[in-house]
């Protein structure tokens, strides 16, 4: 089930919402029920995956119960962290990175004469990324303190599975959001701004990034490009991503509000950084500030020295592009922003551009982002050398592929559509912030978007979100 | 916001959400059609259930007259007109309105890069086909019918070279490593001299299909690979006007320009269309909608089947499926297998797309014994 879909809209949301407002205030029915309603979107997937959402529940409780008693020396729960991180690792491993790996022994297998890898396979389990992440926080929080176990399983079964944040984030931290699940409070003027911020992320999605979509997939696709071409179709990839993800956080934030809770804000006009450093603070903020408090600076972060700081940058971003897929094109996607990364730090935290005026600083950046796209979009490594060879081709392609595939794109709807996107991706409003508060005029505007979204989803086939493939 | 009109902003919103399976419901119940969710209770909740009920809703979400009514808002409609099946293009000289349509898959098969393997499979089953019918002693001669878009190009349609597809070579390739006949109608059509392109482009504006330009091209070229004598004194041929509704512009479904098109009218001296009746024809037309076009409805004795006749002096069969080219024309002549006796020579044409749209099904066609 997506959000965005007639699915969610028409039946679950309004069913979970209204039953979940009819039930008491005190007690745990409300939790109750949003752990019923999580196990039913999640299984409307492929139910075979709730005995792996529960396993992992019932093993980062028991280890977080454990590394909670107040009894053990810090060598046993030491011991125990690792034991406990390194199951939940176990999981994410198997479920997304074992068919990969399988991949690569085979290719190095044919070429030293070892036999393959068995043949087992299996489809990526959806949302593991991001559980398996909302596990390892739980352990982290609670050994170092910053959090306590939570004492019913429902609950921290809740927390794991909570629909609005299971399948795409935003990456929800235990130690902030774990108090939420024993108390929070509930007001219509919340409910309210969730709804609204809700209505402006299925518009990004439905709107924009779905009808970026074909535009992205036939230049990405396509058997001929130019220079032209190709930079139409990049921009509107990543404006698709842009808003597609962003859109789906939108969503996931404003549903976390109608059900009293607050998450953290995921996207921060990602567009506007004027160096990549900049950026890294502003796109997939829940999983940058993962990767930094639980990965740069355990591995020691810029505490050491110029070199290991360099070589932490380096291991945190390819890990942060592995993260996003088995594929040798995340991978080269998270060595690229290192390295610029590690170029900006080597220069004392500026980007070699960073004398030229704001306007130049920001599309600097956004040419920089723009390539490492390429490497995000692309099938093959080989395939991202070609687009990148084609946006440097201004030599026009005389051929009927191209020039078919420019009387495709260079249409009114999608060159406005992109028009549009980029101005509103360079404007200084976040949805975040303009929901709320959110007054009158602002909600009439989100009750009009929600329709014509509507509209649109019932026109077309439901259009998954990018972010679930990771 | 105060908290009434939070409260009234909340239950608006929902009432908007609710309508949606009300109207859903509501449509279901008018149409005698049992409600949607009944659907999700009838078999155990697997993953491959739970999809097809998600994919039947959403079929279902199509029809609902209150999602239809939303996405008839202003603007929704242009905004979705980039997606529709038909592509208008403008900047033709042959045009009083400057307007030529072409479908769009048809065109994505031309600038996006195909599926593997679906060549190899076409290469398969025509080499297969042709060892069928050489059993039975008929000669096969294989017809690619181009892409209208591989000719008829955005901008200056009539003097720009016909595209031929790597696919299509590989294709040639293997029929010509195999020695089976085939007619080149990319390289027929390049021929054509570019004065003769421009006063009269070999595809129809508003048709998927070759004109009469193209058919007469198209025909000339299957001759002379025949070998056969042309007798062009059996059967009469006068050029005529006719009014033509495109497919595309039925699909469009704007009114209909009611352009007439040139065709070449074949008939008989009795002034009827010339037949041939099964079991009686040496040739015999196996083929598509291509074989479809002015052989159908208003129009009799335009199209393919009587543009060779004309050529050959002879009645010349045809089996057509439209859409079914590759497959469904064949296992069409297994089931009546009446048109093989006394026949020597069939040509078979399907469309440019069938080599590497993955929808197309390539089967090994078995002839009865």
């Amino acid at each position: 089930m997506i959000f965005a879909s007639t699915l969610f809209l028409g039946y679950f949301l309004p069913v979970v919402l209204g039953v979940y407002y009819l039930l008491p205030a005190a007690g745990r029915w409300r939790n109750r029920w949003l752990l019923v309603a999580s196990y039913v979107f999640y299984g409307w997937w492929d139910p075979m995956l709730l005995p792996l959402l529960f396993g992992l529940t019932l093993w980062s409780f028991g280890f977080a119960w454990l590394l909670g008693r107040a009894d053990f020396t810090a060598g046993r729960r030491k011991t125990l962290l690792v034991l406990g991180v390194s199951g939940t690792l176990v999981a994410l491993f198997f479920g997304k990175y074992f068919g990969f790996a399988c991949e690569n022994y085979d290719w190095l297998a044919a070429r030293l004469g070892w036999d393959p890898a068995p043949a087992t396979r299996w489809a990526l389990p959806l949302g593991i990324s991001f559980f398996t992440f909302h596990a390892i926080s739980t352990l982290v929080d609670v050994y170092r303190r910053i959090a306590k176990p939570m004492e019913s399983l429902a609950d921290y079964a809740c927390y794991l599975a909570f629909f609005p944040q299971l399948i795409a984030g935003p990456i929800l931290r235990f130690g902030p959001i774990a108090p939420a699940f024993t108390a929070r409070t509930h007001a219509w003027s919340q409910v309210a701004s969730g709804l609204g911020l809700f209505a402006l992320g299925l518009a990004k999605k439905v709107l924009i990034a779905n009808t970026l979509a074909p535009v992205a997939d036939l230049a990405f696709n396509a058997r001929q490009l130019d220079a032209g071409l190709a930079w139409f179709g990049l921009l509107a990839y990543a404006m698709q991503l842009y808003y597609d993800f962003s859109g789906y956080s939108d969503m996931a934030v404003g549903l976390g509000r109608m059900f009293g809770f607050e998450f953290p804000r995921n996207f921060n006009a990602p567009y506007l950084a004027e160096s990549v450093t900049d950026f890294w603070r502003r796109w997939h903020l829940s999983l940058s500030a993962f990767l930094r408090d639980y990965l740069y600076i355990p591995l020691g972060g810029n505490r050491h020295g110029l070199a290991r700081t360099a070589a932490n940058l380096l291991v945190v971003m390819l890990l942060g592009g592995l993260w996003h897929g088995a594929q040798w094109t995340y991978v080269v996607w998270g060595l690229w922003h290192g390295l610029l990364l590690v170029s900006e730090r080597w220069l004392g935290g500026r980007a070699w551009y960073a004398s030229l005026p704001r306007f130049f600083r920001v599309l600097c950046t956004f040419g920089l982002i723009l390539i490492g796209w390429v490497f995000f979009r692309s099938p093959t490594l080989g395939a991202a050398f070609a687009y990148l060879r084609a946006l440097v081709d201004f030599v026009p392609a005389g051929a009927a592929p191209a020039q078919w595939l420019g009387a495709e794109l260079f249409t009114a709807p999608y060159v406005a559509i992109v028009g549009v996107a980029l101005g509103l991706a360079w404007s200084r409003r976040r949805a975040h912030d303009w929901s709320m508060p959110l007054t009158g005029r602002r909600a009439l505007l989100c009750g009009v978007l929600l329709l014509l979204s509507l509209g649109v989803l019932g026109a077309h086939k439901a259009n998954p979100f990018l972010y679930f493939q990771f | 916001m105060s908290p009434v009109r939070s409260k009234v902003f909340v239950v608006a919103a929902m009432l908007g959400l609710i309508a949606l399976p009300v109207a859903q419901w509501w449509g279901d119940r008018a149409a005698g059609r049992p409600a949607a969710w009944v659907q999700l209770f009838e078999r155990p909740p697997t993953a491959a259930h739970l999809r097809a009920v998600e994919q039947a809703w959403q079929e279902a979400a199509a029809r609902n007259a209150y999602l239809r009514g939303l996405a008839a808002a202003p603007g929704l409609a242009w905004l979705r007109s980039a997606e529709g099946p038909v592509l208008t293009v403008r900047g033709s000289v042959n045009q009083p309105d400057g307007t030529w349509l072409f479908y769009r898959p048809d065109v994505r098969l031309l600038s996006q890069r195909p599926p593997a393997g679906s060549v190899e499979r076409a290469a398969a089953a025509t080499i297969h086909w042709r060892d069928q019918l050489a059993s039975r002693g008929v000669r096969l001669i294989v017809v690619v019918a181009p892409n209208k878009a591989a000719v008829q190009r955005p901008g200056a349609f009539e003097v720009e070279e016909v595209w031929k597809s790597p696919e299509l070579r590989r294709y040639q390739e293997a029929l010509t490593a195999n020695r089976v006949e085939f007619v080149d109608l990319h390289a027929a059509f390049a021929a054509a001299p570019v004065d003769l392109r421009r006063k009269a482009p070999l595809y129809l504006p508003r048709d998927t299909h070759w004109s009469k330009a193209g058919l007469d091209l198209a025909a000339a070229a299957i001759v002379e690979r025949l070998g056969w004598p042309q007798r062009a004194d059996v059967y009469r041929g006068r050029e005529v006007s006719v009014p033509h509704v495109g497919d595309l512009e039925r699909w469009l479904g704007s009114a209909p320009s009611g352009r007439q098109e040139m065709v070449w009218k074949v008939t008989d001296d009795q002034g009827n269309p010339p037949a041939a009746k099964s079991g009686g024809a040496e040739v015999l037309l196996l083929g598509d909608s291509f074989c479809r076009i002015f052989e159908d409805g208003a129009v009799v004795g335009g199209g393919l089947k009587s543009q060779l006749a004309w050529r050959l002096g002879r009645p010349v069969g045809q089996l057509r499926q439209d859409g079914g080219g590759a497959t469904l024309v064949r296992q069409d002549l297994v089931r009546r297998p009446e048109w093989l006796q006394g026949l020597k020579v069939v040509v078979w044409e399907f469309a440019e797309r069938d080599l590497t749209s993955p929808e197309t099904e390539w089967a090994q066609v078995v002839l009865p014994r």
